[in-house]
């Protein structure tokens, strides 16, 4: 099963995903994806580097699936992480929070 | 409104500081998230799926304009401009960055708010009524009493690391609109046959995912014991509590395992051993602190307003809102207005920084400056002249909080569930929505009458779902959605734990469910003066059942 890494950047809490040479992306369809356990171990190992370097917690793989509309995570909770919220819960004026 | 004294405003500053170095330390690197996690969870700073959130306790449900536009302002500085009020009179904004916390606790704390136990295994906010001071039918007010326990809970050195989190509720009616049978220790206000005031003591109960109902300890607690006697259960369950299992280490596992009277004889044991060991209020104390909550000196006025009752005549939307949102005040001519934070489809307990400004000028212009959030998701007037209700009314309409359905089946209780809440297993918002926008029917709605429809996300049941007239729980079975369907719960003074219907339903299915549940209630209600919950205790759950699984 395809795999990414996912963490919430300690400054934020914002969700992103480890991509190419080790940058954290907030765009999932950016992170590197591991095919096998070897990698996916050894990219994990490096992405919790940054952990003890205070950039981002709580890191972790997030299991995928390839489907009829391209790739994306195996669970609802790993996709609302990956996609946000599934409502629409902006103040519905811009007015509103001026 | 309570203020601050010297003791107070130290205490909450100190802790402002001391949690700026915190955060300064942890994002320098200084401190590691194993470390930090316990500290910033003490400010009520949670790591949620998508950002931090931060927790702020509303004590007892009490705000004034000024804390309101404070709350309002943080939305729109901080936070992307909305603030979400809770199942337990707090408010959670859900997406500040963690730098920022200390800032805006500084905010809070320049208006005499704070975060401090709105996290953790400690005595969590204690909530009231929130008609508190104001309903005509209350006995008294529990508003000094629920201050005198923050006070008393507050870093309590001895109670800061209890086996599981501890929720007190104080009700001031004989109507119980603090759901304090479902609280770790509910006190129900009381008279008893000498004419004095004190309190009925309920101990163990809660929801999670063991709902139990408190039990009755104590029929009669003179108020000057209020403290020394929630030292003894307090002493009690952090002695005998169970600390090996977090699912089973909430007081109502003991009271269930140990017995009630068992809990009971040991907390009266040490009552009697210590109950005056310098915990006995004076009555002087007393006295100050409720001093602090007296009524606002309201200008004498009619019973019967005309500009109330005219209106009502010559407008259907304001005459269902004055039915359902309006309810009796104490001083004749007032009432207190229920601001519905559950428009058509709407995000239950959500509000804008507009909608908090808006309702924080309302408060100063026509309700003495004072407001309420209630555990039911919704904010109050509490002092409202009823001559003033058409013009707050055309207020409120202009901004979106003019729904007019209180008590009725779109006046949802809504956990945050998956969209936000890392713990959560379903989304529990959609649902809401979905159900409030199918009984978006304002007629439709005040004929299905009172029925109070509760949504949780997990287990955990912050949605309160296990005391809904119509409960939801949403949980997840490989990799679906699927929605556990409970009837007959109450958290009034009847209180009940819902019955679950069978086996659960999809996220499209569940709202045809409670259709079904609800067009068969009308088809067998006695008349329309038979709520739901009275027709479900007498018809019970077979024919509901029946209907549900019929094609099974």
């Amino acid at each position: 099963m395809p795999q990414v890494i996912s963490a919430n950047t300690l400054a934020r809490g914002l969700v992103v995903f480890y991509g190419v040479g080790g940058a954290w992306v907030d765009d999932i369809a950016q992170a590197t994806v591991y095919h096998d356990k070897i990698a996916a171990d050894a990219g994990l190992a490096a992405a919790k580097l940054d952990e003890s370097r205070a950039r981002v917690v709580d890191v972790f793989l997030v299991d995928q699936k390839d489907g009829a509309e391209g790739r994306a995570a195996l669970t609802l909770r790993n996709a609302i992480r990956a996609y946000g919220p599934t409502i629409d819960y902006l103040p519905a004026s811009p007015s509103n929070a001026a | 409104m309570y203020r601050y004294d010297e003791f107070d405003a130290d205490f909450v500053a100190e802790r402002v500081a001391q949690f700026k170095d915190q955060v300064e330390r942890r994002l320098a690197g200084g401190l590691t998230e194993e470390q930090f996690r316990p500290l910033r969870l003490m400010n009520g700073v949670y790591l949620q799926l998508h950002a931090y959130m931060l927790r702020i306790a509303i004590p007892y449900g009490t705000l004034s304009s000024r804390q309101m536009r404070k709350l309002a302002h943080i939305a729109r500085v901080y936070d992307k401009g909305y603030g979400h009020f809770t199942t337990r009179q707090n408010l959670q904004f859900n997406w500040p960055a963690l730098a920022d916390c200390p800032a805006i606790l500084d905010e809070l704390a320049s208006v005499e708010m704070h975060a401090i136990q709105t996290s953790g295994n400690c005595i969590r906010n204690t909530t009231a009524d929130q008609f508190a001071g104001a309903a005509a039918d209350e006995i008294e007010d529990p508003r000094p009493y629920a201050e005198i326990l923050r006070q008393w809970s507050s870093l309590h050195p001895e109670f800061s690391f209890l086996p599981r989190k501890f929720k007190i509720a104080v009700n001031g009616a004989a109507h119980d609109r603090a759901a304090i049978q479902v609280h770790d220790i509910g006190y129900q206000i009381v008279r008893n046959e000498q004419g004095e005031v004190g309190f009925s003591v309920y101990v163990g109960g809660g929801q999670g995912r063991t709902p139990l109902i408190a039990h009755r300890i104590r029929e009669f607690l003179p108020k000057t014991d209020l403290l020394s006697y929630t030292n003894s259960i307090l002493r009690i369950y952090n002695l005998e509590g169970r600390r090996d299992n977090k699912y089973k280490a909430r007081i109502k596992i003991l009271v269930h395992e140990k017995g009630a009277e068992a809990v009971r004889d040991l907390v009266e044991a040490d009552f009697a051993e210590h109950g005056d060991a310098g915990l006995t209020l004076p009555q002087s104390e007393i006295d100050r602190i409720i001093a602090y909550f007296a009524m606002p000196a309201l200008k004498p006025r009619a019973a019967v307003s005309a500009a109330f009752e005219d209106r009502k005549r010559a407008d259907p939307a304001f005459a269902r809102f004055a039915a359902h949102n309006v309810s009796a005040h104490k001083v004749p001519g007032h009432g207190l207005i229920t601001i519905s934070l559950k428009p058509a489809g709407g995000i239950p307990g959500d509000a804008s920084a507009a909608q908090m400004d808006l309702m924080a000028d309302l408060a100063e212009t026509y309700s003495q400056d004072e407001l309420r959030v209630s555990h039911e998701q919704n904010v109050v007037l509490p002092h409202v002249a009823l001559d003033d209700i058409p013009e707050i009314y055309d207020s409120l309409a202009a901004n979106g909080l003019a729904t007019g359905n209180i008590g009725l089946v779109t006046d949802i209780i809504c956990c945050p569930g998956l969209d936000y809440c890392a713990l959560a297993t379903a989304r529990s918002i959609p649902i809401a929505q979905a159900i409030s926008e199918r009984f978006a029917d304002d007629e439709r709605a005040t004929e299905i009458g009172r029925l109070k429809v509760k949504i949780s996300g997990c287990i955990n049941a912050c949605g309160h779902h296990h005391v809904g007239h119509i409960g939801i729980l949403g949980l997840e079975k490989a990799g679906v959605e699927t929605y556990q369907l409970s009837l007959g719960g109450t958290a009034d003074e009847t209180c009940s734990i819902g019955d679950i219907t069978g086996r659960g339903f999809s996220s499209e299915g569940i709202v045809d469910a409670v259709e079904t549940v609800i067009d068969t209630y009308l088809k067998l209600r006695k008349d329309e003066t038979e709520d739901f919950l009275t027709a479900f205790r007498r018809l019970g759950m077979s024919p509901f059942k029946e209907v549900l699984y019929a094609s099974s």
